[in-house]
C-alpha cells in the first residue's frame, strides 16, 4: 500500500451545481486506523465517503484508496473495500442468509466461504437465530448491525462506514460501537458521524468537518487538550428571562440552553463572574459548575455551531 | 455470474411480494374471467336453433310452435337451408333441422297406430363442441313427444365446419395476454426506481459489479416471468374455452417478444425516473393508451386515421393481429412474417434503447 496510507485524499472537491460540498481536503489515513470525520448534516462527509468508494467523480483532486487510484483503478478500488452506506440497505423480501450470500458472491466467494463467514457475522452481531427471517420482519437496530456485516461479509481491507448509527436507540447504538470497537486494529476503518460520543469512544484519529473543509484533525484527546484553555460551564437556574438569556448570549459568545440548564462556552471563562451576572438580575443559581471539554465543545467553538443542527 | 445472483435476486423479491405478483398476475385473469364467463356462449342462456319448413303443414307449424315454447330454445324459422346455412356459418345459430316434405303427414299416420318413418335432418356447428348436441339432444326429445309415438326419430346428422370466425373470446384472449405483458412495464420500472431510491443500487455500485451484471438481473427475471405470465393466461384461456386453430407456438413468441419491448421501455423509464411516485404515474400513462390503441379491447379499425396511424406505429397492434390471426384462422408464419420483423425490431430496439438509458439513467455523478 502506498506510503502506508490506507486512503490519502489530494485536495478532494466536490461541487454540486455551483455549491462546494467538500472543499479541497487533504486526509491521511494509515491503515488498521479507526478514522471519524466528524460533521453536522450536510457538512460533506458523505460526499467524500461517495468519492472514496468511487460512486461520485471528484471535481477537482483524486484519492487513493488501498494504493489504487478512485478516479483511474475504480475497479481495483472496489475489490478492496467494504461500504455500509447511511441508509439501511437490504432486500427486504430475502432473509439474513441471502442478503450476505448476495454480496458474498458478487465479491466471488465460493458457497462455502459464504457459510461460514455469515454465520460467524450473524453470530457476532446476534442475528444468527433471526436469520432465515425475511429482513422487512426485523426491527431498526436488526436492520442496521446487517447492513453492517454486509460490508464485511468478503473480509475487506478497507471499511467506510456512513452514520452506521443513524437513528438507533441508546442500546442498539451501543451494540454497533462494540462490534466496530472489535474490529479496530484489524481493518482500517473511516467513520462518519454527527455523534460526538461515537466519535470520542470508537476513534483513532477526528477530522472535525465543517462546510466542506476540514478545521481541526488529531486524536480526540489531542483535540480536547487543544481547546483545554475552553471554559465549559454548566449552569442550572430559576427564573431565567428570555430577556435575560439573550442579554446573556450577547455577553458570552456560546451559550445552550436546555430544560434545566445553561451551558456556557468561551475562553477564560470566570465562574464568579457568571454567577454575579445571573445573581444581579434576580435569577437563582442552584449550581454551577466547570467542565472539561467534550468533542462537542471543541466543535461547537470552532465552527459555532452544535453537531445536530 | 454476478448477474445470476443479481437476477436471483431480483425474482425472489417478486416473487415473495404478494402485492406486485398479485397485480402482475391478478388483473389480467381477472379481465379473462370476467370478459370469458361474460361473453363465452357456454353461459349464454339461450341455444340459438333455426328451422326450414319444408312440410309446411299444419303439423309442422305446431311442431316449430312447441320448440318456440322450449326455454332453453330461441328458434328462428328460415326459408330456405343456404339463408339457415348462411347464419350457420356466422355463428349466429348452433344448428338448424330441415323439416322435410311429408313430415306432417307421417307423424299423422303414426298418431293413428302407423309405422312412418319420420326423419329430422340436423345441420350442426362442429367447433362449437358440445353446444349444438345439447340443443339437438333437447329438439329430439320435444318432437319424440310431440309424434306421441315411441318409434325412432331418425335424425340426420351433418356437422360443419364454418370459416374461422373470431368469437369474442379469441378476439379477447391476444388483447388480455398483451395487456398482462404491459404490466410489466410499471413492475419492472417500480423494482429499479426502488432499488435506486432506496440506495440498493448505489450499494452494489460500490462492489466489483458491472454494468452488464444489473441489465442482465433484472431482465432476465422478467423475461421469465414473460414466459410464465403468458402460459398462465393461456391455460386459463383454454380452461375458458379458447380453441387454437393454428400454431401456438408462433403465437407463444409473438407474446415474448411483446414481453422483451415491455423490458426495454420498462427499463428506459425506470433509468430516468427519480422516485416510485414519479415512476409509476409515467409507466400508466404510457400503457393506458398504449393498451387501448392496441387493439387489445375493441378492433381500432374504425379509429380515425391519425389514431389508427399512431397506434400501428408500436408493436402491439402488429402483435395482437398477428396472435389473433394465428389462434382464430390458422395463419402460417409466412402469413404474419411482416408483423413479426415489426416486433422483433420493436423487441431489439426498445432493449437497445433500455440499455442505453439504464446505462445513462442510473449513473450517480
Amino acid at each position: 500500500m502506498s506510503d502506508d496510507f490506507a486512503v490519502q485524499t489530494f485536495e478532494l472537491a466536490k461541487e454540486f451545481n455551483g455549491l462546494r460540498a467538500v472543499d479541497g481536503i487533504d486526509l491521511k489515513i494509515r491503515e488498521g486506523e479507526l478514522f471519524s470525520l466528524l460533521g453536522p448534516n450536510g457538512a460533506g462527509k458523505t460526499t467524500t465517503i461517495n468519492m472514496l468508494c468511487c460512486l461520485l467523480k471528484p471535481t477537482k483532486g483524486t484519492a487513493r484508496v488501498a494504493g489504487y487510484d478512485v478516479l483511474n483503478e475504480p475497479g481495483k478500488v472496489k475489490g478492496h473495500i467494504g461500504v455500509s452506506p447511511q441508509e439501511t440497505v437490504l432486500s427486504e423480501r430475502l432473509n439474513s442468509w441471502e442478503n450476505l450470500s448476495l454480496f458474498g458472491k458478487i465479491y466471488g466467494m465460493s458457497s462455502k466461504e459464504i457459510r461460514e463467514r455469515s454465520e460467524e457475522l450473524l453470530e457476532r452481531v446476534g442475528l444468527l437465530d433471526r436469520a432465515k427471517d425475511q429482513v422487512r420482519k426485523f426491527s431498526g437496530g436488526m436492520k442496521r448491525r446487517l447492513n453492517l456485516i454486509l460490508a464485511l461479509i468478503h473480509d475487506p481491507q478497507i471499511l467506510f462506514l456512513d452514520e452506521p448509527t443513524l437513528g438507533l436507540d441508546p442500546q442498539s447504538r451501543r451494540a454497533i460501537w462494540e462490534y466496530i470497537e472489535s474490529l479496530k486494529g484489524k481493518k482500517t476503518i473511516l467513520l462518519t458521524t454527527h455523534y460526538m460520543e461515537e466519535a470520542d469512544f470508537l476513534s483513532d484519529m477526528v477530522a472535525i468537518i465543517d462546510s466542506g473543509k476540514i478545521v481541526a484533525l488529531g486524536t480526540p484527546n489531542e483535540l480536547k487538550k487543544k481547546f483545554a484553555d475552553t471554559g465549559v460551564l454548566r449552569v442550572s437556574t430559576k427564573g431565567l428571562r428570555k430577556d435575560i438569556l439573550e442579554e446573556l448570549k450577547a455577553e458570552y459568545e456560546t451559550v445552550n440552553e436546555t430544560a434545566e440548564e445553561l451551558k456556557i462556552v468561551r475562553d477564560d471563562l470566570d465562574l464568579k463572574e457568571v454567577v454575579d451576572f445571573l445573581y444581579s438580575r434576580n435569577v437563582s443559581v442552584y449550581s454551577a459548575a466547570r467542565e472539561e471539554p467534550t468533542l462537542e465543545d471543541v466543535f461547537l467553538r470552532i465552527t459555532g455551531k452544535r453537531l445536530r443542527d | 455470474m454476478r448477474f445470476w445472483e443479481f437476477a436471483k435476486r431480483n425474482f425472489k423479491e417478486l416473487w415473495r411480494d404478494p402485492v406486485a405478483l398479485g397485480f402482475l398476475l391478478g388483473m389480467p385473469l381477472v379481465f379473462m374471467l370476467i370478459f370469458g364467463f361474460a361473453f363465452s356462449e357456454e353461459h349464454m342462456s339461450k341455444s340459438h336453433i333455426g328451422v326450414v319448413d319444408k312440410d309446411k303443414t299444419s303439423t309442422s307449424r305446431a311442431f316449430i310452435k312447441v320448440l318456440n315454447e322450449i326455454e332453453d330454445l330461441e328458434v328462428s324459422s328460415h326459408r330456405d337451408t343456404s339463408k339457415a346455412l348462411k347464419e350457420l356459418k356466422d355463428g349466429e345459430l348452433l344448428c338448424f333441422f330441415l323439416i322435410p316434405k311429408g313430415f306432417g303427414s307421417a307423424v299423422e299416420e303414426n298418431r293413428r297406430g302407423g309405422k312412418m318413418k319420420i326423419s329430422l335432418k340436423v345441420t350442426y356447428d362442429e367447433t362449437k363442441q358440445w353446444l349444438p348436441e345439447q340443443a339437438i339432444a333437447i329438439v329430439e326429445g320435444v318432437a319424440l313427444k310431440f309424434m306421441g309415438t315411441e318409434n325412432p326419430l331418425n335424425l340426420k346428422r351433418q356437422g360443419i365446419k364454418p370459416e374461422a370466425k373470431p368469437e369474442f373470446l379469441h378476439f379477447l384472449v391476444p388483447g388480455i395476454v398483451i395487456f398482462g405483458l404491459m404490466i410489466l412495464i410499471p413492475t419492472l420500472a417500480r423494482t429499479i426506481v426502488a432499488d435506486k431510491e432506496k440506495g440498493f443500487l448505489p450499494r452494489l455500485f460500490t462492489t466489483p459489479t458491472r454494468s452488464v451484471d444489473f441489465l442482465l438481473g433484472y431482465s432476465l427475471p422478467m423475461i421469465l416471468v414473460t414466459v410464465i405470465l403468458v402460459i398462465i393466461y393461456l391455460v386459463v384461456a383454454f380452461l375458458m374455452g379458447l380453441k387454437v386453430y393454428g400454431n401456438l407456438a408462433l403465437a407463444f413468441i409473438f407474446f415474448f417478444l411483446i414481453g422483451v419491448c415491455c423490458i426495454g421501455f420498462a427499463m428506459t423509464i425506470g433509468a430516468f425516473a427519480k422516485s416510485e411516485a414519479q415512476a409509476e404515474p409515467v409507466c400508466w400513462i404510457f400503457l393506458v393508451p398504449m393498451a387501448m390503441l392496441s387493439g387489445a379491447w375493441f378492433p381500432i379499425e374504425n379509429l380515425h386515421p391519425i389514431m389508427m396511424n399512431f397506434a400501428k406505429t408500436f408493436p402491439f397492434y402488429y402483435a395482437l393481429e398477428a396472435s389473433r390471426r394465428i389462434i382464430t384462422t390458422g395463419a402460417e408464419f409466412n402469413m404474419v412474417s411482416t408483423e413479426f420483423l415489426i416486433v422483433l425490431g420493436w423487441a431489439v430496439l426498445s432493449f437497445l434503447m433500455g440499455t442505453i438509458a439504464f446505462r445513462r439513467g442510473i449513473g450517480f455523478d
